[in-house]
């Protein structure tokens, strides 16, 4: 067996397993012993892991005491995604729950339908931002072993997708690596 | 004192044991001498030159010297450029393999990987891309760089090196070398890539 066949089989294991539960999630709600005020105070201090978000602008903003929100932009700062953190009192203290949401403006109903296509994505981009919260909250940085079945779940759901793309880069590939050595083998017919 | 003996035995036999080193293996083919030759005879040469070629166009084909050898020879400019050969031997499950690189008058082979040309005809070192060759003669396919054993594979790091490359790229557009030019790019190729690229005339 090559080592990339190894690797690979290897990875495909790892992904399975994750998918099938045995790695870490990130509850998206969660419970916190303090008071919703502290709570919110810490999560408006909180940044979008990079490791998930680092290639999106993001806009961030309190809509009220129970909601906070960012709005992801494209390069011509157009809204695509927007996540909330809800808080609210619970008898131990404060409960976070996060959303996914489509964007306020003409494409929402595109991208509500994209995310319902796609939970995997949904799942990742709010597993993403609890782990951050939590993160926060408990003063400890970011783990991405906490959200790595939910980094599972897109890899193997864009599986299908990446196949696609190697085999048309290959395809490419063969018709590019066929003319150079007709060019080639015709240098020698017409030296 | 007995089993002392015994101990220092086994020490010694161990110290003894390490110290020994096993002939390399050669590898056997299941077939006679004729279907060896045969096979080496028909060997891909077009895709081995394809597959190793630097800038300058060569020709390359085998012929059988004799009942048990075959020779491969590559020829540019209407001169012998490069040579090799293999020597097919009967072995008791069918044969074995032997293949001789001429040396240069450094004492190294051709082409391993050290040598210094002004234009190289292919990628050194030479001996690995060779032991694929007659690997894939023997087993009846096309030559396979892919299959070439240690860094050689791709990058030639010897002393011409940085002349195979960029001579590949010179034919690549079009323009071969010659073999018999001074060294680096002649005039004629210069002004024919600058035209082609439409590099500035200043």
């Amino acid at each position: 067996m090559g080592i990339r066949m190894a690797f690979g089989l290897l990875t495909l294991c790892m992904s399975v397993a994750l998918y099938l539960g045995l790695g870490s999630v990130a509850d998206k709600n969660r419970v916190y012993a303090m008071p919703v005020s502290e709570v919110n105070h810490l999560i408006d201090e909180i940044d979008l892991p990079e490791i998930i978000f680092a290639n999106h602008k993001a806009k961030h903003w309190r809509e009220n005491d129970k909601l906070s929100v960012w709005a992801l932009q494209n390069d011509a700062g157009k809204e695509t995604f927007r996540l909330t953190a809800t808080t609210a009192a619970d008898k131990k203290g404060s409960l976070v729950a996060v959303a996914i949401l489509p964007p306020d403006n003409d494409k929402r109903d595109e991208v509500k339908k994209m995310l319902d296509g796609n939970p995997a994505f949904a799942d990742l981009f709010g597993s993403a931002l609890a782990e951050q919260i939590d993160a926060k909250l408990r003063n400890r940085p970011f783990a991405i072993a906490n959200i790595s079945r939910a980094m599972a779940r897109v890899t193997m759901h864009a599986a299908p997708q990446i196949l696609q793309m190697r085999d048309s880069i290959d395809r490419e590939y063969a018709q590019r690596a066929q003319e150079d050595r007709e060019r080639y083998d015709r240098l020698y017919k017409n030296p | 004192m007995r089993s002392l003996r015994i101990f220092a035995t086994l020490i010694c036999g161990s110290i003894a044991l390490t110290g020994c080193k096993s002939e390399p293996q050669v590898k056997e083919y299941p077939f006679g001498v004729a279907e060896a030759v045969r096979r080496l005879d028909n060997s891909d040469s077009a895709g081995f030159r394809y597959a190793r070629h630097c800038g300058v166009l060569f020709n390359f084909g085998s012929t059988k010297s004799d009942d048990h050898t075959v020779t491969w020879t590559a020829r540019a400019n209407r001169k012998d450029v490069l040579t090799f050969n293999v020597v097919v031997a009967e072995s008791p499950k069918g044969v074995t393999l032997k293949l001789s690189v001429p040396l240069e008058r450094n004492g190294r082979e051709i082409y391993d990987g050290t040598q210094n040309y002004n234009h190289p005809i292919l990628r050194q070192p030479i001996r690995p891309a060779i032991a694929e060759f007659i690997e894939s003669a023997m087993e009846k396919r096309s030559f396979d760089n892919e299959r070439v054993e240690g860094e050689g594979r791709y990058l030639d790091r010897s002393p011409s090196g940085s002349a195979c490359s960029m001579e590949a790229q010179f034919l690549a557009q079009g323009f071969p070398t010659d073999y018999d030019d001074p060294p680096g790019i002649s005039m004629e190729t210069a002004k024919k890539l600058a035209e082609k690229n439409n590099w500035p005339k200043n």
